[in-house]
């Protein structure tokens, strides 16, 4: 029985003045992943190739256990997929697209889930989507979505837009799924605080390509910020380990990478006094995953 | 549950040391049991909304320690340690007094100096609360 | 929590009959407006006035055409461009599937509503003295050409996924709606007959009506060709 909730291996797709390249990715059920990269770096291709809706050039990919794109509906009975430009239909009322789902899913649709959820999310069910605000909007498709209980939810930007109190409503929820072992989240973000709090496994994406991806604790143990005093001749540089060096007069603030004890008796040695030792922020291992990337300097 | 976790994410460190501090409070003061089965590890990660696996460092961490026993397919409890309340809050406490000692060395002061300045703040920490 | 009994066997019929029955519910009321508006017209056909009775049959024609425009914009073309597609293809279907479902809720509200109207037709003509039982042939041949001309569009709508290109095949098909008529109207096998007293099935009027077939099998094959071609369904 397949132990994961989606895999890809080798996956790439060119479109025209866009590619994406050689992606290895896949998550363990009962996990939840998320996705960051800037725009345009690919995060929505990489869900639609896993949604079956836009095909891969090469490269496999197995979505809880089938074949994409070729047992997609099979595999689509048992996702939930909320994306950012998803609409539902604007003169219909959000009844009659529970209706709706009610029908298709009939043995998978929770009426008590779905009331509850109208009280929790703060929704009119007889409100037509036109009339709804656009938080409104976006949580009436997760209530559309979660309440049909899937063993895979793929969310494209789930809370971008959202109030902070909508936004509290919706994370709860999708924590609420994993509670079953057996479900699991795939999710891209720009908000990098949901994906550090959320997240077992993140996986960094930039022009295309696959910057890195691992699990939120790893990453976060392998990244420091140090802040140390020097004097003139010092012998600290970027290498291997050290990404960036900033001067500020006589301190020199560092963004260290694969992080252990050895590197703080190194930097003594070559002259520096620690001042400072921090964790670093996930937007800020980001950034500097990405920049190290761009500027092809090895790991 | 989730009200007696409050978990910050603006708090500079590690959501899994909050989260470790947070248990040791509860077991330091009673709220949890010597020998209670403490929630799963799914159950709080949902609960506090925060990953799996940082709750899974944080109850690793904790058996380290001493503070948490895991039995595989049955669950985690509170260690069996009478002194385990008073274990932990002089851990803690330590902790802040080392701290205290390495600050007061690289200012050059003595441990005795320390002991004199710890007297005198706690002498007037007394006198605002008496105002 | 419910249990999930997968069972793609049984989802897949009914998800195509889902998503007809949404389309066919999402556009039911200005339909019947239509359809109000052509039966009026039919009964147009039957007053003295020859201006009327030409006024009745612009309108008449005029309802066949907005219905079948109406379809295929709102099923076809704004869907996507209001982006219900990802929606729709985030449910347990493939593209295929899809296109079929289109396919289908097109055809079942035009030719309801074509079928009344045709109907309504043929028993205006047979049942006024005035109206020559031989123009059952001309009628006929035009209204299928009205089909023609619907699954052309449906096709176009459906392979472009563009509303530009939908609403320029549209206009042109109107255009030379008139120009078919006169065109039908001007051949030797058809204007000698039709003012006669009965209709006459010769086969000049057959060949046409066999080639009207043809032309619609050929684009609804067309597009389920080239529709499983497509690889990007977004």
């Amino acid at each position: 029985m397949n132990d994961k909730a989606f895999e890809m291996n080798g996956v790439g797709r060119q479109y025209r003045h866009f590619s994406l390249d050689n992606i290895d990715l896949s998550l363990a059920k009962g996990g939840i992943m998320g996705l960051i990269g800037p725009n345009g770096a690919g995060k929505s291709t990489i869900i639609r190739i896993l949604m079956g809706l836009v095909a891969a050039d090469h490269g496999d990919i197995k979505v809880l256990g089938h074949p994409m794109q070729a047992s997609q509906a099979k595999a689509k009975a048992d996702i939930g997929y909320v994306s950012e430009d998803m609409r539902l239909y604007k003169n219909a009322t959000l009844n009659w697209h529970m209706a709706f789902i009610e029908k298709i899913f009939p043995n998978q649709w929770d009426n008590q889930y779905a009331d509850l959820l109208l009280k929790k999310f703060d929704l009119i069910a007889n409100q037509k989507i036109k009339g709804m605000s656009h938080g409104q909007r976006v949580k009436a498709g997760i209530l559309l979505m979660l309440a049909r209980h899937p063993k895979l939810l793929i969310l494209d930007e789930p809370t971008t837009g959202l109030d902070p109190v909508a936004r509290k409503e919706v994370i709860n929820e999708l924590m609420a799924v994993l509670a079953d072992e057996d479900r699991s989240i795939l999710f891209s973000s720009h908000n990098t605080q949901d994906v550090e709090q959320l997240s077992d496994q993140i996986t960094f994406i930039d022009r295309g390509h696959l910057v890195s991806s691992d699990d939120k604790e790893s990453f976060l143990e392998k990244w420091r910020r140090v802040r140390l005093i020097v004097n003139e001749n010092h012998a600290i540089t970027v290498n291997n380990q050290i990404k960036e060096v900033t001067k500020i007069g006589h301190t020199l603030s560092l963004v260290i990478n694969n992080f252990d004890e050895h590197i703080l008796a190194d930097l003594t040695s070559k002259g520096g006094n620690i001042q400072q030792v921090d964790y670093m922020s996930l937007e800020e291992i980001f950034v500097a995953e990405v920049e190290a990337k761009r500027q092809g300097v090895t790991q | 549950m989730n009200t007696l976790f409050a978990l910050s994410q603006k708090d500079g460190r590690p959501m899994y040391l909050q989260i470790m501090e947070q248990i040791k409070q509860l077991v330091a003061h009673g709220d949890w049991q010597q020998g209670e089965k403490v929630p799963s590890i799914r159950e709080l990660a949902v609960a506090t909304r925060v990953s799996v696996i940082t709750v899974k460092r944080a109850y690793q961490e904790l058996e380290r320690e001493g503070v948490l026993v895991t039995q595989q397919g049955v669950g985690s409890f509170v260690a069996r340690n009478e002194d385990l309340g008073d274990q932990i809050m002089q851990t803690e406490i330590d902790k802040h007094l080392n701290a205290a000692l390495t600050h007061a060395k690289s200012y050059g002061i003595s441990a005795a100096d320390l002991i004199m300045r710890l007297q005198h703040l706690s002498a007037k920490n007394e006198d605002d609360d008496n105002e | 929590m419910k249990t999930t009994i997968p069972n793609s066997s049984t989802t897949k019929p009914s998800v195509i009959k889902s998503l007809v029955i949404k389309d066919i519910q999402l556009n039911i009321y200005p339909v019947l407006a239509y359809l109000l508006v052509g039966l009026l017209s039919l009964w147009l056909l039957t007053l003295e006035h020859i201006g009327i009775f030409y006024g009745g049959a612009v309108i008449m024609l005029s309802m066949i055409i907005i219905v079948g425009a109406h379809m295929v914009i709102t099923t076809v073309t704004t869907e996507r461009n209001e982006h219900n597609l990802a929606f729709i293809m985030s449910l347990p279907i493939t593209f295929i599937q899809y296109t079929h479902a289109k396919i289908i809720a097109n055809l079942v509200v035009f030719l309801s509503f074509w079928l009344i109207i045709v109907s309504g037709l043929m028993l205006v003509i047979f049942t006024q003295a005035e109206i020559p039982n031989g123009l059952a042939v001309y009628a006929l041949i035009l209204m299928l050409e009205m089909v023609a001309v619907f699954i052309l569009v449906l096709s176009v709508g459906i392979i472009s996924e563009s509303h530009a290109w939908t609403i320029v095949v549209i206009s042109i098909t109107n255009i030379s709606l008139s120009l078919f008529m006169f065109w039908l109207s001007s051949i030797e096998g058809i204007k000698n007959h039709m003012e006669a007293t009965s209709p006459v099935w010769n086969s000049t009027a057959l060949i046409i009506i066999a080639a009207e077939v043809g032309f619609m099998i050929l684009c609804l094959g067309l597009t389920y060709y080239l529709q499983s071609r497509k690889r990007d369904f977004l």
